[in-house]
């Protein structure tokens, strides 16, 4: 059978055909429970999640007016609850240092480093550790703009905000990640 | 150019949305500037090691349970529908000399899909219509729980009710009451 459209199994779930949502709940399940993991850090808190963004999305689907895609839609549902969990776990937003974006005195360029050291343990932990030290705002754009691979637009509306807050906090953010890793690659790893 | 202005450009540099003189710039610092090209490709390698991380694996319980949980409410949603329409499914009531007649359209039900409750002057049935899984191409049969309750205008005899449900119709004959008759 000819896959449908997202389009097409909206406006079966619309008119209360279950089947329809149920398949695209299958669709999206994986790339929100992703998404939230990768923001929240946690599989608990990504299990939370993903229940919440389907159940909304279910309760609300009637009114989703269809101006940005489906795929969209849920994004912005889910990252909504993410930085809604955050408000409630960390109220005490932290800022990025402005001092990370200084020239300094970088000079190693740890770039033609092989991709193959992601097999490191280490440092997927120190990516993980880098993305967690991001404010939550900078680190929703940073996993649905680089990981993820939402075009800018798209990152803006799924998170509410313009095109240039995007661009910055993302710009911030992959400095900072950049910064962190550096200390990483230069020998100077310690517990974030 | 001071090494600054390239930190400020860097992330469209890397995205491909810096404008092309703004690029010619900032490549020409980066022949002469280690430090700033350093900086230009520990960022690309940054992103693509973000980028290389695998997917986490839907666990499969957490997928059963996410499935169950909407079911779930869809099932309240169902009922919750079509007790608003009440227009489903469609019938008849008939006025006869001796008895009244009710005719149901029940395309699909079998007799123990349905819950039949009489009272002297009103009638309920309700049932499920079960769909059938799969993705509807049209979609034209109503489906799910429903409730039809009418009110009768004379008093029946419900001892000697008979309900048939043959070929998707439901037949039920109510006797009137034998005040009504004599009334």
């Amino acid at each position: 059978m000819k896959e449908l459209s997202d389009k097409v199994l909206v406006k079966q779930a619309k008119e209360n055909n279950f089947k329809a949502f149920e398949e695209l709940v299958n669709r999206y399940e994986t790339k929100v429970y992703n998404l939230a993991y990768k923001i929240l850090g946690s599989q608990e808190d990504a299990k939370d999640i993903l229940q919440d963004t389907f159940l909304s999305a279910f309760k609300s689907i009637d009114k989703f007016k269809e101006k940005s895609n489906f795929s969209t839609w849920i994004y912005r549902i889910a990252t909504n609850a993410c930085l809604m969990k955050f408000r409630k776990k960390e109220p005490k937003m932290v800022s990025l240092d402005d001092r990370l974006f200084a020239t300094g005195k970088e000079a190693i360029d740890w770039s033609k480093n092989p991709l193959t050291l992601l097999e490191e343990e280490e440092l997927k932990k120190v990516m993980n550790q880098a993305i967690k030290s991001l404010p939550p705002s900078h680190r929703a754009v940073f996993v649905l703009r680089d990981i993820e691979k939402l075009s800018n637009l798209q990152t803006a509306k799924a998170l509410g905000i313009s095109v240039s807050a995007v661009k910055s906090r993302l710009h911030r953010a992959r400095l900072c990640l950049r910064e962190k890793l550096s200390g990483y690659f230069k020998g100077e790893y310690h517990e974030m | 150019m001071k090494c600054e202005q390239i930190l400020l450009w860097v992330s469209d540099y890397v995205d491909g949305e810096l404008p092309h003189e703004k690029c010619v710039e900032l490549e020409k610092h980066l022949t002469l500037c280690p430090r700033c090209r350093s900086i230009v490709n520990t960022l690309k390698t940054t992103i693509a090691l973000y980028q290389k991380v695998e997917l986490y694996k839907l666990p499969t319980s957490i997928h059963q349970s996410l499935h169950q949980m909407l079911r779930h409410e869809w099932e309240i949603h169902e009922t919750k529908v079509d007790v608003k329409s009440l227009k489903f499914p469609p019938m008849e009531l008939i006025e006869k000399k001796k008895e009244f007649l009710l005719l149901i359209e029940l395309p699909g039900l079998k007799k123990e899909d349905l819950t039949l409750t009489a009272k002297p002057r009103s009638i309920e049935i309700s049932g499920f219509n079960k769909q059938i899984d799969g993705i509807y191409y049209i979609k034209e049969i109503k489906h799910g729980w429903f409730l039809r309750a009418i009110e009768l205008p004379a008093s029946i005899d419900i001892s000697k009710a008979d309900a048939q449900l043959k070929n998707g119709l439901l037949q039920i004959r109510f006797p009137k009451s034998m005040e009504d008759l004599r009334g």
